[in-house]
């Protein structure tokens, strides 16, 4: 009976993972999936919590997370075991490789006092703005990162090897998904009477202890942020909400940068805050946007608006005529012009590049292609952006 | 040999001869001298293409059997075939497809594109009409696809990164379709070999018009078909812009003709165009349209 149980679980967890990494494959241009791409994101409370928090109301495209949730209620963690992408990567990875030097029977490696201590500095840290920290370590936006970068690939694989070692160590030690699943399996068994109380592995003197420091943290944090004012070249995807709507809504789970035909999206760094913790951006002399609007149909949270040609304005194109070949030097170029895809740039009696500001959308094809070597003639700025319509509570369009 | 075995090979000989040099005559007699070009209007995109290589002596006159082709669209921009901004893709397929007819044992179809390939390819329907023909369509957005080749007569260059697909083929046919350019003012023949190019922005830097005769004096092509399907009359090269349908082909032999011709179609006088104007000085063909035999095909 436990060995049919044990193929059974491993079968679940092999097409699950299969399924999960076919769904992120198909996420590419051109996009044939109708929305069912994100499934496994909408499916994430904790990403679906922290953007709550962040936002300070209800971000209704991740109801699924709620049936979870309630399934967990009563069936316990049967996603870690079942469903994650990154369970079923590390258990089989383990079967296939560690069992050969440890037995069979999976040694859990967990402290659920350090897991609540993560879930909750994670929590704080959302509420007060900062949900990219905690969502960074959300198994199923590390599993797509895998796909995404050689870091992230990097990041995947070492979890894998560490859990041949210390099987479903993450699980049990650090994943905030884990964590918040493991909570609610809990409060589950208490309301049913089987167990008693649980606090998460904390005593009440850690447990006030963290949430002080955290909430000191956050807060202090927050201050020393102030508005978080993007820079003027901070250049969002065509569709995303306003700036503070954006950075509270954004996942960070990976979707816009995997389907961006033009590979021109990046998580960001520090360099707009902490609060801009890797939400997506763009710089157009790397890669401009194609103006493919794909961000915004995979956006599982609406971050990223689906949007259209008239509806958006990423910013302007200004040209910088000392440095521009043909204002400069006379040279017969145009290749802004040439480039343009929205026809926003003409030429004068002397074939030298002008801008019409409101036709311009902020692609950047001109600045991409700009023959000056170095930094371009002809530089995209945030100036005049028109971002995507607000978070709505009636806007939801999961699955 | 006796003298009757004699007589008969002689005679043999003499009538075959005769025959044979009769026949040839017959055949160059009937096909009339070939003209400098040709311009084909009306009917399918096949039965252009069809009339087109005929009035040339036919396809097997340039394409050998087990030769390489490489057939070089303007695949450059991600539009629709119906803006008018790539070749159309039934022009290129039927291309293809007389190429790999008269025996080609590859058929190339690459292009250095403006926008990205991956976009391009697909949505210019050039991609899946040019590998439903038999082509191998290939991308050129790597280095090491090129080769640095010298240009000796070159006034504004010196060397240029080409494609090696292209200077190793035994074959180049030149596809470009015809439209208005912002900055070379059309866009035809010569100035698509910009898409052979690694670094375009270099022609831009030194002096574009020359550039481009400069890389017309190493690259080379076999044939030039001008796609006037639909030529974009304004907001060239990209578009979107003002289009007219023509259901054209022109074809020759003389790049410089051919771009000459393709200037009139779009109400410019070729000499008035900078890279026309300096190819035909150049050497590197005629672009004195008075000075050209062109046949005129009126398709149903």
């Amino acid at each position: 009976m436990k060995a049919k149980r044990f193929w059974l679980r491993l079968l679940c967890q092999a097409v699950s993972l299969g399924l999960f990494f076919w769904l992120a494959w198909a996420t590419r241009y051109p996009l044939r999936l109708k929305g069912w791409g994100s499934l496994y994101f909408h499916l994430d409370p904790f990403l679906g919590l922290g953007a709550s928090l962040a936002a300070l109301r209800p971000v209704l495209q991740f109801w699924p997370a709620l049936l979870l949730l309630a399934l967990t209620f009563i069936w316990g963690r049967f996603f870690c075991w079942y469903l994650c992408p990154m369970g079923a990567a590390m258990d089989l990875s383990y079967w296939l490789l560690g069992r050969r030097f440890w037995p069979l029977k999976l040694r859990v490696a967990g402290r659920p006092a350090v897991q609540t201590g993560f879930l909750l500095v994670f929590l704080l840290l959302a509420l007060f703005g900062f949900s990219g920290v905690g969502q960074r370590f959300d198994p199923l936006a590390i599993s797509l990162g895998a796909m995404l970068s050689r870091p992230g690939l990097l990041v995947g694989l070492l979890i894998l090897i560490i859990s041949l070692v210390f099987p479903r160590f993450w699980c049990f030690t650090i994943c905030p998904l884990g964590g918040l699943l493991e909570w609610t399996r809990r409060l589950g068994r208490r309301l049913r009477r089987r167990d008693p109380a649980f606090a998460g592995g904390l005593t009440r003197r850690q447990f006030l202890g963290i949430m002080t420091a955290g909430v000191a943290a956050a807060a202090g944090l927050r201050l020393k942020e102030g508005g978080g004012q993007p820079g003027p070249r901070l250049l969002r995807p065509p569709g995303a909400l306003p700036e503070s709507e954006l950075r509270s809504a954004c996942v960070r789970c990976g979707e816009c940068l995997k389907v961006c035909p033009a590979k021109c999206l990046k998580p960001a760094g520090l360099e707009s805050g902490l609060s801009g913790l890797a939400v997506p951006h763009f710089t157009p002399r790397e890669a401009p946007c194609e103006l493919c609007f794909l961000c915004g149909r995979v956006c599982p949270s609406g971050a990223i608006q689906p949007t259209d040609h008239g509806q958006f304005k990423i910013g302007t194109a200004r040209i910088d005529r000392n440095r521009c070949i043909a204002w400069a030097e006379g040279k017969l170029c145009l290749i802004c012009m040439e480039y343009c895809p929205v026809a926003a740039i003409d030429a004068d009696g002397r074939m030298r590049p002008h801008v019409t500001p409101d036709t311009c959308v902020g692609c950047g094809a001109c600045e991409k292609n700009c023959p000056v070597s170095g930094a371009a003639a002809i530089v995209v700025f945030r100036e005049g952006e028109r971002r995507g319509r607000r978070l709505g509570f009636s806007r939801g369009r999961p699955g | 040999m006796n003298r009757r075995d004699f007589l008969k090979l002689s005679s043999v000989s003499l009538a075959g001869a005769f025959l044979m040099g009769l026949f040839g005559r017959r055949k160059a007699w009937s096909a009339g001298p070939v003209p400098d070009l040709v311009e084909v209007t009306g009917g399918t995109p096949r039965e252009r293409v069809a009339a087109a290589f005929k009035a040339l002596g036919g396809i097997k006159k340039f394409v050998p059997t087990g030769s390489t082709v490489v057939v070089k669209p303007n695949i450059a921009w991600a539009r629709n075939p119906e803006q008018g901004a790539d070749t159309d893709p039934q022009i290129v397929a039927e291309v293809v497809t007389a190429c790999r007819q008269a025996g080609a044992k590859r058929v190339v179809v690459m292009d250095h594109t403006c926008d990205k390939a991956q976009l391009t390819y697909p949505q210019s329907g050039i991609e899946a009409a040019a590998r439903a023909a038999g082509a191998e369509v290939l991308h050129a957005d790597q280095k090491d696809a090129y080769r640095e080749v010298a240009i000796p007569k070159g006034k504004a260059l010196t060397s240029a990164l080409v494609l090696k697909e292209v200077l190793d083929c035994d074959v180049l046919i030149n596809l470009p379709v015809v439209k208005v350019h912002g900055s070379s003012r059309v866009t035809l023949g010569m100035k698509n070999w910009m898409g052979v190019v690694w670094d375009r922005g270099a022609l831009h830097r030194s002096d574009l018009h020359q550039a481009i005769v400069d890389i017309s004096t190493v690259v080379k092509p076999r044939l030039v078909l001008l796609d006037a399907t639909r030529i974009l009359t304004s907001r060239g090269p990209k578009g979107p812009g003002d289009l007219t349908v023509l259901n054209q082909l022109v074809a020759g032999t003389d790049p410089v003709a051919a771009d000459a011709y393709g200037a009139r179609i779009l109400g410019f006088n070729p000499q008035e165009i900078g890279h026309i104007r300096l190819a035909g000085e150049a050497g590197l063909g005629k672009s004195n349209l008075d000075a050209l035999k062109v046949q005129k095909i009126k398709l149903g």
